[in-house]
């Protein structure tokens, strides 16, 4: 746990946690919403008594990887929340990942493929706004 | 962008409403929160009103067509560049590429890069950003505009929605779905949040345990089909045969000694229910009801056929003042319970028999009222009592419940039928 709130949860791991907690003060800042920001640190074993607790004091949830999408570790947290924590959601649980399509080269493209501060904020945003 | 208009949610009851007149034609501009068409639900004539600007296109249901919650009514074709209701959640794929393309060719770098269409979204970010926030805001404001209205804002189709947060917070706090309706939304759409039912919830102050026990044996016995039979007693013999016997047995004492050898001669009503076989018990067990600060307690005497008056008279007072002091030491299976309303000046009432149990013997008031003697020719002036039997329907009828009633009253007009003759 790296930052705690009461609105929407935002797990991470790794270099996502830092761009993470980024959004969480933006969105503290401009939007009055404050998030849990919680680092896995560890993918497996999975922190699951952490991630069950903070959704079920927020019910709002966004995974945040600069992974693809299909079948990750996002995935398994999402699949997780939902058949452990249903009960405590209040809108349909999202993920951010990166763009479907090969890790690119360039440093604007690269920047374009891996969720930044702004679209976490956005991500956030919608699931509040549910 | 074309925006529809669907058969909103009124309050939880109805699934379905008739359309009953245009207050828009098609073509018109009609304004964010307009109404445009009314309708009838079963309870009430109510307005629909418009979920966004722009011009009405079309009409999808003539005067008189009945349509589910959900249905489309109309189309609304949005043409003010701000999104629709269901837009500003998450930005329209057309207005996002036409910024992406905007914003890219001012940049000029992005706009000569041949890149997915989905990467513009990053030279788009400050303007996504600005766009989620007023989205953002404006529905805040929207559900804070939207109470207490008369005009019900047409539902995007997920008005209704009750998220499993909220559903849980329901079975947990013991309301049911039908509740929401008389709460207030704050959520998107004015949908009910978990906040808005702890809200709710601290309005009052908790019941108590024994209230909650009453309430919940209550509606779980309110399931079954109840009848209530009612005659008049004469009281007289029983109030002059009272003083002669040692404790001066009250007539709930009689009564439950009557009933309870009423029931011994083979009533039907001496059956308890399980599922749908009737078990009969080898001895009758009478619950008594006992009026206590917050509620009532219904402590059960054993055996009631075996008991003469006198003792039974001293083991109902012990139950009934240890049930006072909150302590029942027997609440267990009864096969019916006597209920001494008359103790608060009523005639008659319909008590409600407990959760299994068949019937509730009721005991009115006693009263002086005149009785036609053929043989002087005159009013004499008797007392009488109305006795009550709520009984379930689905164990026995009303002629079994007659019966039944009329063996009783038969013992407390002759009340020396009552002791026990060793």
């Amino acid at each position: 746990m790296r930052r705690t709130g009461s609105d929407c949860t935002l797990i991470s791991w790794s270099g996502m946690v830092h761009r993470c907690l980024k959004a969480a003060e933006v969105l503290a800042r401009d939007y009055e919403v404050e998030c849990q920001v919680v680092d896995l640190r560890c993918v497996r074993p999975l922190d699951t008594e952490t991630i069950l607790a903070s959704v079920a004091k927020t019910g709002r949830v966004v995974v945040v990887t600069e992974s693809w999408p299909f079948g990750g570790i996002a995935a398994e947290v999402l699949a997780l929340i939902t058949s452990e924590g249903f009960q405590h959601l209040d809108a349909p649980p999202k993920r951010l990942c990166a763009q479907e399509v090969p890790v690119p080269f360039h440093p604007d493209l690269y920047a374009a493929h891996t969720p930044d501060e702004m679209r976490i904020a956005e991500a956030v945003l919608d699931t509040m706004a549910f | 962008m074309r925006q529809s208009v669907r058969m909103p949610q009124f309050g939880e009851s109805s699934a379905e409403a008739t359309v009953v007149a245009w207050l828009v034609n098609p073509g018109d501009l009609v304004s964010s929160e307009q109404e445009l068409v009314e309708v009838q639900t079963e309870k009430s004539l109510l307005t629909v009103a418009a979920p966004a600007s722009g011009r009405l296109s079309e009409q999808c249901a003539e005067p008189g067509k009945k349509l589910a919650v959900g249905d489309i009514l109309a189309y609304i074709e949005v043409l003010s560049d701000e999104p629709a209701a269901k837009g500003a959640a998450g930005p329209a794929p057309t207005a996002n590429g036409s910024h992406a393309t905007a914003n890219g060719a001012a940049k000029g770098a992005h706009a000569a890069s041949p890149v997915p269409a989905g990467v513009h979204d990053i030279g788009t970010a400050p303007k996504t950003r600005a766009r989620t926030l007023t989205g953002h805001r404006r529905r805040q404001q929207d559900g804070g505009r939207n109470d207490g209205r008369a005009a019900v804002r047409a539902g995007t189709g997920d008005a209704a929605f009750i998220s499993p947060r909220v559903r849980s917070l329901l079975v947990e706090s013991g309301l049911k779905v039908s509740d929401l309706a008389t709460m207030k939304g704050s959520g998107a759409d004015g949908r009910v949040t978990a906040e808005d039912i702890q809200h709710y919830l601290s309005q009052g102050e908790a019941m108590s345990s024994v209230r909650q026990a009453v309430a919940n044996a209550m509606a779980r016995s309110w399931t079954r089909p109840l009848a209530t039979v009612a005659r008049n007693v004469r009281m007289d013999a029983l109030l002059a045969h009272r003083r002669t016997i040692e404790g001066r047995p009250s007539a709930t004492i009689y009564a439950m000694r009557a009933l309870a050898l009423a029931l011994k001669e083979g009533n039907p009503l001496a059956c308890r229910l399980f599922g749908n076989r009737l078990l009969t018990p080898a001895h009758v067990d009478l619950a008594v009801a006992v009026e206590i600060d917050d509620g009532v307690l219904t402590p059960v005497v054993r055996k009631v056929e075996e008991l003469d008056l006198p003792k039974l008279t001293q083991v109902v007072e012990e139950v009934i003042a240890k049930a006072r002091d909150g302590r029942v030491s027997d609440a267990g299976d009864a096969v019916a319970a006597v209920s001494n309303y008359g103790t608060f000046g009523l005639n008659w009432a319909t008590p409600i028999p407990l959760p299994g149990q068949g019937l509730i013997l009721g005991l009115g008031a006693v009263r002086a009222a005149p009785d036609w003697n053929p043989a002087t020719k005159s009013w004499d002036r008797i007392r009488e009592a109305e006795f009550t039997v709520t009984f379930d329907h689905r164990i026995a009828d009303g002629g079994a419940a007659a019966r039944l009633l009329n063996a009783l009253a038969e013992m407390i007009e002759h009340p020396e039928r009552l002791v026990r003759k060793d």
